[in-house]
């Protein structure tokens, strides 16, 4: 196989800060992968982990200030919920390890909540007005609809009816302590304690209860990667949009209230594209182009992802907002129809390429 | 192309095939596969292919389709929803006519199989009653539209396949011991606690006749899939939820009273099917067991009478399987898009259909008509 004359400089870049000397075509082997697991828990989990716990902590430092001030919904805590919410949308798509213990990634999204779940709970806890709820174990083991952030984004955008403001208050610090826990959490389990998550990722070198070989490790982060674009289509775009214009359903669509829908999608995007590139010592990008025909693959993907980014950076932060646009329905029906080009590329040829099987029975057995 | 009934019945389009379809297919090698598909736009449907490869006929499903079996003595085929979806879908699908639409009963959804009793009547389905985290059989009257009559335990969790035993009155069926509620998707909720199991059932009271599990060291072993031979045979493909780093059998074997045996096969076999079996099959005269392990793109043939692994073959994402007419062979079919006629003696394969690149995805099971 022959390279092409021209690489791209980025495509160089990030080869060489992988430290590799020489450029060659041979299938990806278990180094790679292993090379590969290492640079992702260090330069993409890790951070973004640590992110979303510091967010965590400005949540709930914001939540018992102006509560203690007696007031809801102060423009910095909507500030800091923004904030959090969207470190939550950088890792959403991580449901292996530390997320999937104790409920976590549940506890801080409760969605989608097709059956409105969310707001009968939050309703009954407001009206039975029990502090003992809200103490902070009772409250980690009760509902995980009122848990997290859709929560908190009802009682900012949307507070029960005949709420009582005192009470209220407390419920929006039980849920930013909760989630500064949850957050904490996670982070420490992926770096600290007796068998931290990224020490787990680290030996499936040499094999180990949860990873076979490092390609198996890989091969989480990969799904992980489709994962992200799953949800955005399936459940963030699918439900809302509907077939036609006319059969819009927008209050489906995630975080309507606090108008955020499409600002979650776009970090989704971002999150799933330098989970793909890479940062610093080089993704699934730099591993892809070093294999026979990767560079074309490559370059699909990335005007796949290209294409789906500027499409959003047209459209507003609301879905409700771009839907009453000319053309509304159709840019969103657009971008659907990118992120499922570019989901059949990751399925396909990037599947193949890196002998990563993410196929249609691979992905997710029965 | 979808062939409308009347272009069958004048012989436009399918002569060949419209002479064997009366009055019910099933008699030697098959006419047409079966299977539930998957297209690049993320639409499901159903698809016919004629035995050389021509599409026959293609049904949009109301969502992801799982397995399909043929009710004998009819023109029909029943496509369930992959779990947990909540449709039936029982067609023609040589005629490409939708037949009835089975809705799930409340608090029910469907594991992806069914399976008919001989006479054609009497359709069991593998269910979900999920908030109590129960299995159970639906029973449906296929003469009556398939009113849903009543429903049988599974006596365990999970259920997945299931089959009838020759005498036609007693049901084999595999609980993978997996709990799984629609409310968090397809996340598997009890993996530390999970007790899989094989179990007999009287098809028409629902009481137990027998209980089979693996050893207590092996009970992260989901049994899932089954293919059962004409003496009641009942070959297993397993999937494990236990810890990675030890290889596990995946296929198995029991018959009446004995318990179960497992087939380990060579070890580089097993590592390469990656811990996971996802459909079995045996072929014409139950000679030669298939068994399809998608995650490592590899399809195993065994003895199912000996236990003896005979050898494979690889297809990347390969899931279903169906007997092709013929000692040894198997159609497989791909969520790449391939759909190929392998012979396990002679080793050679043929490619009915590749359809990768226009992003048709065969779903995990094939069903010979």
């Amino acid at each position: 196989m022959n390279l092409p004359m021209m690489p791209s400089v980025r495509g160089l870049s990030a080869v060489a800060t992988m430290g590799l000397a020489v450029l060659s075509a041979a299938p990806a082997a278990a180094d790679d992968f292993a090379v590969l697991n290492g640079a992702i828990v260090e330069d993409y989990l890790l951070p973004r982990y640590e992110t979303l716990a510091d967010a965590g902590s400005a949540l709930d430092a914001a939540l018992r200030q102006d509560c203690g001030a007696g007031t809801l919904a102060t423009d910095p805590s909507i500030a800091a919920y923004h904030r959090m919410a969207d470190a939550w949308m950088a890792v959403q798509h991580l449901r292996f390890g530390p997320s999937e213990l104790f409920l976590r990634a549940d506890r801080i999204q409760f969605w989608p909540d097709k059956r409105g779940i969310t707001g009968r709970h939050l309703g009954r806890l407001i009206a039975e007005a029990d502090p003992a709820a809200l103490e902070p174990q009772r409250f980690a083991q009760g509902s995980v609809a009122v848990q997290g952030l859709p929560a908190l984004e009802r009682l900012f955008f949307a507070p029960p009816e005949g709420a009582d403001p005192a009470f209220a208050c407390d419920v929006a610090v039980a849920i930013g302590a909760n989630l500064k826990s949850i957050a904490g959490g996670m982070l420490a389990d992926w770096r600290e304690g007796p068998a931290p998550y990224a020490a787990v990722i680290r030996s499936a070198a040499e094999g180990n209860a949860s990873y076979m070989d490092a390609k198996e490790a890989s091969l989480q982060f990969a799904k992980a990667l489709r994962a992200a674009l799953v949800a955005t289509t399936d459940l963030k775009l699918d439900r809302p949009l509907g077939t036609s214009a006319e059969a819009v359903k927008p209050r489906r669509a995630e975080s309507w209230r606090s108008a955020r829908s499409l600002r979650n999608i776009r970090i989704n995007i971002e999150t799933a594209e330098a989970l793909y590139e890479g940062e610093g010592r080089g993704g699934f990008a730099a591993l892809l182009r070093r294999q026979a025909a990767g560079e074309t693959v490559d370059q699909d993907i990335r005007a796949a992802f290209a294409q789906a980014r500027s499409r959003l950076d047209a459209l507003p932060d609301s879905l409700q907002a771009a839907l009453d646009q000319p053309d509304g329905w159709q840019r969103l029906d657009d971008l659907r129809g990118d992120l499922r080009g570019l989901l059949a590329l990751l399925s396909g040829p990037f599947s193949q390429t890196l002998d990563l099987p993410l196929g249609f029975n691979s992905f997710d057995g029965d | 192309m979808t062939i409308d009934r009347r272009s069958l019945l004048t012989g436009a389009v399918a002569a060949p095939l419209a002479l064997g379809l009366s009055p019910a297919w099933g008699l030697g090698s098959p006419r047409a596969f079966v299977s539930a598909c998957g297209d690049a736009a993320g639409r499901f449907s159903v698809k016919a292919v004629a035995a050389d490869g021509r599409l026959l006929s293609e049904l949009t499903l109301p969502g992801r389709g799982h397995a399909a079996t043929r009710r004998p003595g009819h023109n029909e085929v029943v496509v369930v929803a992959r779990r947990p979806g909540r449709f039936m879908l029982a067609v023609d699908p040589l005629a490409g006519d939708v037949i009835r639409q089975v809705e799930a009963a409340p608090g029910r959804h469907f594991y992806g199989h069914a399976a008919f009793s001989p006479d054609g009547r009497w359709l069991y389905a593998t269910e979900n009653a999920y908030e109590e985290g129960r299995g159970v059989v639906g029973l449906y009257d296929a003469a009556a539209g398939y009113l849903r009559v009543r429903e049988l335990p599974s006596h365990g969790v999970g259920p997945h396949e299931l089959a009838l035993l020759a005498d036609g009155r007693r049901l084999v069926v595999a609980n993978g011991g997996i709990r799984t509620h629609p409310e968090s998707g397809r996340r598997k909720l009890n993996l530390e606690t999970m007790r899989p199991n094989l179990v007999y059932v009287d098809a028409d009271s629902g009481a137990l006749l027998r209980r089979l599990t693996l050893p207590g060291d092996l009970q992260r072993l989901s049994i899932r899939h089954m293919a059962v031979t004409a003496d009641d045979n009942v070959c297993l493909a397993l999937q494990n939820e236990g810890p990675r780093d030890r290889l596990v059998p995946l296929v198995g074997r029991q018959r009446g009273e004995k318990p179960i045996v497992l087939m380990p096969g060579p070890d580089d076999g097993l590592r390469r099917m990656r811990h996971y079996a996802g459909g079995a099959a045996l072929d014409d005269g139950g000679s030669v067991l298939a068994v399809s392990a998608p995650r490592g793109g590899l399809v195993s043939f065994w003895s199912p009478q000996e236990g003896r692994w005979l050898g494979s073959l690889e297809v990347p994402d390969g899931c279903g399987l169906a007997a092709a007419g013929g000692a040894g062979r198997f159609a497989v079919s791909s969520g790449a898009g391939r759909l190929l006629i392998h012979d396990a003696f002679s080793g050679r394969t043929e490619t009915l259909r590749d359809d990768g690149r226009s992003g048709l995805a065969w779903d995990n099971h094939l069903l010979a008509v």
